[in-house]
């Protein structure tokens, strides 16, 4: 009945209604309608300001200060800046962190594409549905039990992967005991642990690609590879774009599988930013020079992020 | 011209075993990686179900049992020894509860407010909600440690609750959903004389069940996981949840790579799994909705 009214009708049927149940004529509608809004948001901004906008701008602030938490800030300018573009193990974090996010993201990324497009063009769905499930089930399990079940399974003498490795006739790996294997372990569980979840978002954007493209392709004599490298991955590249952002800006801020598993040794192999960044704030309280370390980390990944998204319009096709 | 038509228009049963063959295959073969594949995902898991049955000399034996010599429960006698565990759980649970419910709550009405209010300055706010998306949590992490301290909430399961208690995320799935729903159901509320909240509450809620339920599991998961948040604001075990808990079992004598850490990794595992099966299909729905749409 309603909706066959013209909405010109209903507008005066409301302000009818409105005018004749208003619980108070004073307050004009409109001014009604913006305190309801006010009211319905007032949860998510109070908690924006108390828990985000405040704390950002005093973080940024903080990292002009000399400051231990116990006695008064001194305001220092920007020496924090200046010492840490000198810190040689800021610096070691820094390239760990860029490594790890390179190679984590090509791994998560480029493996989860291709396990997408394998298990989409697999033709029984038990199998699909099957695998689907398998890929994603680390995703739901916390880092640290990944990280601790991992610990206990590649250890270099008595763990279990070794020992099966050593049938196959490969030596024993020093997983976690040397510092180019340890980086490559947290490498590795970390797309063991994510793998799934970007196979999800490619299979997203698989799904939404038109059967007819490829129908046409086939009229057309297209064979496979044609199909793929001519449909298929042009097709996918808004969802490749949007899996590469939100893996690197992930992957810069990695913490806890480290933390865990071999808390940034052997050395300084595995130490990440925000690893030294834990350290400095709560193990040696040297508060500004832990908030500078943020604001640093914060500037890269901003910068990363305008990068891509300026370059995504070369390569990404929109529809 | 028979023949041709036959073979053309009406394949032959021998033709068609032949293409089904081939399709089959075809198929297998495009399968046995990614079956490979999974099994790398399922074997640790089954690993650490087997480890956690076993004894503790098994583990120094070579080769390490697949399958335990005989089911034992020493190692999960061996938790709950060193640890109150029942306790990490039932912070966990009560935790995420509230996060998750308080999320439901809030983001709705968030989400009501942008997507079918008119208020000035609903544009600057939103854009601001959406930009704090992109900043890493770590530059506000010792502002907010010093805020937390404040409220009195250090060392309280509140500090793991309260800053979670909305998230912009969620509002803006819900702020996306709302938009959907037609002009005509608000008007004939209206019309009815309905008032704002009861439009939330008795028209747009009602209708949100799927939004709901897909923010409800995505919150659920990342709360229970939580780890980070723990690590910096609680300090003693009875307040600890079992991300912070497992830490805190490894550092008890004798746990460090043993059986006891494999049943409580085990005992972690058990309901995560659970809550996977049950809604496993709405995860991956918000998993891929948030994948397409979340920023």
């Amino acid at each position: 009945m309603i909706s066959a009214q013209s909405p010109k009708k209903r507008e005066a049927a409301i302000l009818a209604r409105q005018a004749t149940a208003s619980p108070n004529p004073l307050i004009s509608l409109r001014a009604r309608e913006a305190i309801a809004g006010y009211f319905f948001i007032l949860p998510t901004l109070l908690s924006f300001l108390v828990f985000f906008l405040v704390p950002t701008i005093s973080g940024l602030g903080m990292s002009f200060f000399d400051w231990d938490f116990f006695s008064d800030p001194d305001y220092v300018g920007l020496e924090n800046f200046i010492e840490l573009s000198q810190d040689k193990l800021f610096l070691r974090t820094l390239k760990n962190t860029a490594l790890f996010a390179l190679f984590a993201t090509a791994g998560n990324v480029g493996l989860g594409m291709f396990i997408a497009i394998g298990i989409n063009s697999i033709k029984w769905s038990w199998l699909k549905a099957y695998l689907r499930t398998a890929y994603f089930i680390p995703f739901v399990i916390s880092t640290v039990v990944v990280a601790l079940m991992f610990g206990f399974l590649l250890q270099e003498s008595t763990g279990v992967v070794n020992y099966y490795l050593s049938r196959l006739g490969i030596d024993r790996i020093p997983w976690l005991s040397s510092s180019a294997w340890a980086f490559r372990s947290v490498v590795l569980i970390d797309v063991w642990k994510h793998v799934g979840f970007f196979t999800l978002i490619f299979l997203a954007g698989l799904q939404s690609i038109p059967r007819e493209l490829y129908e046409a392709a086939i009229v057309d004599g297209a064979g496979r590879r044609v199909r793929l490298t001519r449909i298929t991955i042009p097709l996918l590249t808004p969802s490749l774009f949007f899996s590469l952002i939100i893996a690197l800006i992930g992957a810069f801020q990695v913490f806890e599988s480290m933390f865990v598993l071999t808390n940034g040794g052997p050395g300084d192999a595995t130490r990440t930013v925000v690893m030294l960044l834990y350290r400095e704030a709560f193990g040696s309280f040297n508060m500004g020079y832990a908030a500078t370390m943020a604001v640093v980390l914060f500037v890269i990944i901003l910068a990363l992020t305008v990068t891509q998204v300026r370059l995504g319009d070369r390569w990404v096709f929109y529809r | 011209m028979t023949s041709v038509a036959l073979s053309y228009g009406n394949p032959t049963f021998q033709d068609k075993l032949r293409h089904n063959w081939r399709a089959w295959l075809a198929n297998a073969a495009l399968a046995l990686p990614l079956i490979l594949g999974s099994l790398i995902m399922f074997l640790p898991l089954l690993w650490a179900v087997s480890f956690s049955f076993g004894q503790p000399h098994e583990f120094f034996t070579l080769p390490p049992p697949v399958i335990p010599s005989a089911i034992r429960l020493d190692n999960y006698h061996g938790v709950f020894e060193r640890v109150d565990f029942f306790r990490f759980f039932l912070n966990s649970v009560f935790v995420t509860a509230c996060v998750t419910i308080a999320q439901l709550i809030t983001c709705s009405m968030g989400g009501y407010a942008f997507a079918r209010l008119r208020f000035p300055g609903k544009r600057i706010i939103f854009i601001l909600f959406l930009a704090s998306m992109m900043v890493p949590q770590h530059v506000t992490l010792i502002p907010v440690f010093i805020i937390i301290r404040g409220l009195g909430l250090y060392n309280n399961l509140g500090a793991l609750i309260v800053p979670y208690a909305t998230s912009v995320f969620g509002a803006f799935l819900l702020k996306q959903f709302f938009e959907t729903i037609p002009d005509e159901l608000e008007d004939a509320a209206k019309i009815d004389g309905a008032g704002f909240l009861q439009i939330y509450w008795r028209v747009m809620l009602p209708l949100a069940g799927p939004p709901l339920a897909t923010l409800a599991i995505l919150t659920f998961n990342s709360s229970w996981n939580n780890f980070f948040w723990p690590l910096i604001f609680i300090n003693s075990a009875d307040k600890m949840t079992l991300p912070l808990g497992m830490i805190y079992l490894r550092g008890q004598d004798g746990v460090t790579n043993s059986g006891v850490l494999m049943a409580a990794i085990v005992l972690n595992l058990l309901p995560v799994l659970i809550f996977f099966m049950i809604f496993q299909r709405r995860l991956v729905e918000g998993v891929t909705l948030s994948g397409l749409k979340g920023i």
